[in-house]
């Protein structure tokens, strides 16, 4: 794919500019320069970067050239100056010190320029004023409004055992200037089948510029205390591909793999939505906290199974969806969210493309317990759903348990047919037969203190 | 008197010197001083107090400031006057001291620190009756100075004429052509001595904006492999330079604080001194932080989890000024830690560790914590977290002091309960926090010292059964 152009990954003529436009309105980033495309794909990887949602670790590579006494220059810029956690390594020489050189004129020759002439000599320092202080020739100058030419730039000096001619230096550091986020396009070829597409939206605010980065994201906060006992790492999703990166915002594809995922049509009733979520450990115990007369209204939707192009929870992004028109323009159905990954979490989503008729849906809170001695509440939700249409439907509940992160499902009445989406976000599926209603009745059990927060499946 | 700059005056290239027909004394870089140039050797030793944790909270890694030694070649004058430029401007004047080897006979009769950096009003008022060249929008004055404020300097040209010349935006460039800039710290003497002339003088002193701290980096790998590289950080807020000096760093022992400004006297080696030597020399520049291989990286080093129980907080008592020599003195804290070991390689401090992890090539951050080590053993171990099934606890069966009061024998018992369905191994950690000067006498269990103030055993704890391990020690003071 060359630099600077959109995603074209449809086979269909026409289709590729389309899907580009598509992709370049979904992420925002229209009439910027967008796309720097894939880098080198053969040369080595010069920074290897992870995203993380508040920040980024960045690990730089350096082929540098060391002088007798095994002094490598590495000029620097950006945000390598600005951290106090830059760590300097090496995968084939010993690095016995390192340190930064700061940029500045103080102890080097510099010329300094004013209305009356220029002096040149070494700076000695400068004040608060601007007066420039600097020892030359014929003495020492006190310069004021003055012009300074010259000086270091500030650089990282690393000094390797042995006696090598050249060194690969890595440099690892955590940069917060390195902002991302991502969006889907998924395009529904036929009416079962569709296309996922991921774009990731990078905003390098770094002062770094890379010719071949490779990126991995982690959607969550990069952690700062070590995690208790040590788990593996299971939310690295590599973005395939080497990028040339610039400062300012630019677009990068995701590298999915492009072939076609089933798209399970559904009703979906998500009366509640994320709004109410609360991310604490504490759960939220005022009892009329999420009681209130709910939107009747059902959609239809589609079930996209991700699970199918990427074994990692994919990071969170808008899904944005597109049908294929029978002229091979691209039109738009409708929208969902991957939500951010968390443990055990079905790594699918639905997508609403539109208003089920003949279709309600009701959420009534029927029981709430908080029981302090014990550091838990109990609430439990019963949904009951009315279908006018001549035939059953398969229909889905989406429920957040937005009073806090520690829950247990402690009871549901729909047997195997439950499915932890999200943090806080569960599926439960039900049949509502033909002019007929079906009720979906759940328990859930929040917790303050470590305990059990894993969704359970079975009842009990 | 003529500025001299010159790249060919060794070891730094931004060596600039004031010829003065007499002999280099002054060497200035960007407003602080370079000292090393000119000495035959330096020796800089950087201390730390020993750093340790407890209740979660680390504690300890205080900055000590520096002990340093200049040896250089001198010249006395005939009236025993003796200028040595080029010292810390934070040390301490009253540690300074000064020995002639030419003549071990030298005496100190008058010290002072002329510590007087570039600044350009104290640049001003040095050159009073001093020619100057002044520069303005509109011309020119040639004279000499004759008085300077914040507002105006005065100027009293060939013809005897005073001109008043205002400090503003109309006045570019004041040339003070006589001017030199030697004004880095210097440490002026009168001596006593009967052989005047050139010495080979030792110089040294305590500093305190001198510091340093280690700092580890742990990447994990496949199949439990770290790789560890261990740095020190050495800081040099001195205002001078330090070329190729010899440089050790060394934490605990006692605090070498003397007791004044109200602060408390100077506490006694609670803890063993242990000291680290940089193997070559090593150049500090003043204002910048150097980071020092503490010692050589370790790649694909085996790693293990291990169960870590202490009935004691963490080095209990590692900061105490006095024994805890009371009988029912009991810093209980029990806690049971999963920690990441790595075994052998040298002795290192404890301090601050920042974990990465590799996953498919890929560099995550894991998180940071204290790595502790062992200084007996060398090995390293990280935190990774509490540990539900193992429970500690801590019995005290018997406790003599001395007849003497100079000492304590204590007999305790140690208990670990295994709650999980495995048996497990587990290292049960005891802090020996009455007083740094122990003995074991007895141990049911054969164990080793961890550090000077920590004895370990290494247990297996059956599923749902108890492990006990007793031991009998004598403090001593």
């Amino acid at each position: 794919m060359s630099r600077g152009a959109p995603i074209a990954v449809v086979a269909r003529p026409g289709l590729g500019l389309a899907l580009g436009l598509a992709l370049t309105l979904a992420l925002g980033c229209a009439g910027r320069p967008v796309g720097r495309g894939r880098g080198d794909g053969n040369a080595p990887a010069d920074a290897r970067i992870t995203l993380y949602r508040d920040s980024a670790l960045v690990e730089e590579v350096h082929r540098v050239a060391v002088d007798r006494a095994g002094v490598a220059i590495i000029p620097l810029a950006g945000d390598v100056l600005a951290t106090a956690e830059l760590q300097v390594g090496s995968p084939d020489v010993d690095v016995l010190e390192w340190s930064r050189v700061p940029s500045g004129t103080t102890g080097a020759e510099v010329e300094v320029r004013t209305s009356a002439g220029d002096v040149r000599g070494r700076a000695l320092g400068e004040t608060t004023d601007g007066t420039q202080l600097v020892a030359a020739d014929d003495g020492v100058h006190l310069v004021t409004g003055a012009v300074v030419a010259g000086g270091r730039a500030a650089s990282l000096r690393v000094v390797v055992a042995g006696a090598p001619t050249h060194a690969t230096i890595e440099l690892r550091y955590p940069s917060e200037h390195l902002r991302w986020h991502v969006a889907y396009t998924l395009i529904a070829d036929r009416g079962d089948r569709g296309r996922l597409h991921g774009a990731l939206a990078l905003d390098n605010q770094t002062g770094r510029v890379w010719q071949r980065a490779r990126f991995a994201i982690v959607d969550r906060d990069r952690p700062i205390a070590i995690p208790s006992g040590l788990p593996d790492e299971r939310f690295v999703v590599r973005v395939r591909g080497r990028f040339a990166v610039t400062g300012g915002e630019q677009r990068l594809d995701l590298g999915l793999p492009a072939r076609a995922i089933p798209l399970q049509p559904t009703l979906v009733y998500d009366p509640v939505g994320t709004s109410l979520d609360s991310a604490a450990q504490m759960p939220l115990g005022d009892p009329e906290y999420g009681v209130a007369k709910w939107p009747a209204r059902v959609v239809e939707s589609v079930v996209l199974d991700v699970s199918a192009l990427s074994r990692e929870p994919l990071p969170a992004g808008a899904v944005r969806m597109f049908a294929i028109g029978a002229d091979g323009s691209l039109a738009w159905r409708g929208e969902g969210t991957l939500l951010p990954p968390a443990d055990d979490v079905e790594l699918r989503t639905a997508i609403a493309i539109g208003e089920a008729d003949g279709v309600t849906g009701q959420r009534t809170r029927t029981m709430f317990e908080r029981d302090d001695a014990n550091r838990r509440l109990v609430e439990e939700i019963t949904l009951r759903f009315d279908n006018q249409r001549q035939h059953a439907v398969e229909l889905l509940a989406r429920e957040h348990l937005y009073r806090g992160i520690c829950w247990t499902l402690a009871y549901h009445s729909t047997g195997p047919r439950v499915a932890k989406e999200g943090e806080q976000q569960v599926g439960l599926g039900v049949t509502v037969p033909a002019r007929a209603t079906a009720t979906i009745v759940y328990r859930v059990v929040y917790q303050w203190d470590s305990g059990q927060c894993k969704l359970s499946k079975s009842a009990p | 008197m003529r500025l001299v700059c010159s790249r060919a005056m060794p070891p730094s290239p931004w060596l600039c010197g004031a010829a003065t027909g007499t002999a280099l004394t002054a060497l200035l870089v960007g407003g602080h001083a370079l000292a090393g140039g000119r000495e035959q050797q330096t020796t800089i030793t950087i201390k730390r107090a020993a750093e340790f944790s407890f209740g979660g909270e680390t504690y300890g890694g205080a900055a000590l400031g520096a002990f340093v030694t200049q040896r250089r070649d001198v010249e006395v004058g005939a009236d025993g006057a003796l200028r040595f430029p080029g010292v810390a401007s934070t040390l301490d004047p009253a540690t300074v001291e000064l020995r002639s080897i030419t003549d071990p006979a030298t005496r100190v009769i008058e010290q002072r620190l002329v510590n007087d950096l570039v600044n350009p009003e104290a640049l001003l008022l040095r050159q009073l009756g001093k020619p100057v060249k002044v520069t303005l929008v509109r011309g020119e004055i040639v004279g000499t100075l004759r008085a300077v404020s914040t507002d105006a300097i005065v100027v009293e040209t060939a013809d005897h004429a005073v001109q008043i010349v205002q400090r503003g935006a109309q006045l570019i460039d004041i040339a003070l052509t006589a001017a030199t800039v030697d004004q880095e710290p210097t440490l002026e003497w009168k001596l006593a001595t009967a052989k005047p002339g050139q010495h080979t003088v030792e110089v040294s002193y305590r500093t305190s904006a001198m510091s340093w701290q280690p700092e580890y980096s742990a990447v994990l790998g496949e199949g439990g492999a770290v790789e560890l590289s261990a740095w020190a950080n050495v800081t040099n807020q001195s205002n001078i330079d330090f070329v190729d000096a010899q440089l050790t760093l060394a934490d605990g022992g006692g605090d070498g604080i003397a007791p004044r400004d109200g602060a408390i006297a100077s506490r006694p080696a609670s803890t063993k001194p242990r000291s680290w030597k940089i193997a070559r020399p090593v150049t500090l520049r003043t204002g910048q932080s150097l980071q020092l291989e503490l010692a050589p990286r370790r790649s694909n080093a085996k790693s293990r989890k291990v169960i870590v129980a202490e009935a004691l907080a963490e080095q209990s008592g590692a900061d105490n000024a006095e024994p805890y020599a009371e009988c029912d003195s009991n810093p209980r804290n029990e806690h049971i830690t999963q920690y990441l070991e790595l075994e052998g390689g040298p002795s290192l401090p404890d301090g601050r560790v920042r974990m990465l992890r590799r996953v498919n090539g890929e560099l995550t951050a894991v998180g940071e914590d204290l790595l502790r080590t062992n200084g007996t053993t060398g090995a390293v171990r990280i935190g990774i977290g509490a540990f539900d099934d193992i429970a500690i606890s801590r019995t005290q069966q018997d406790c003599q002091p001395g007849a003497n009061g100079r000492s304590l024998d204590e007999r305790v018992e140690l208990t670990v309960a295994n709650g999980g369905k495995a048996a497990t191994e587990v290292v049960i950690r005891e802090s020996m926090f009455r007083w740094h000067q122990w003995k074991l006498l007895a141990e049911s269990e054969k164990g080793t010292q961890a550090s000077t103030r920590a004895q370990e055993w290494r247990v297996k704890v059956p599923a749902g059964g108890t492990k006990v391990v007793t031991y009998n020690v004598r403090y001593t003071w």
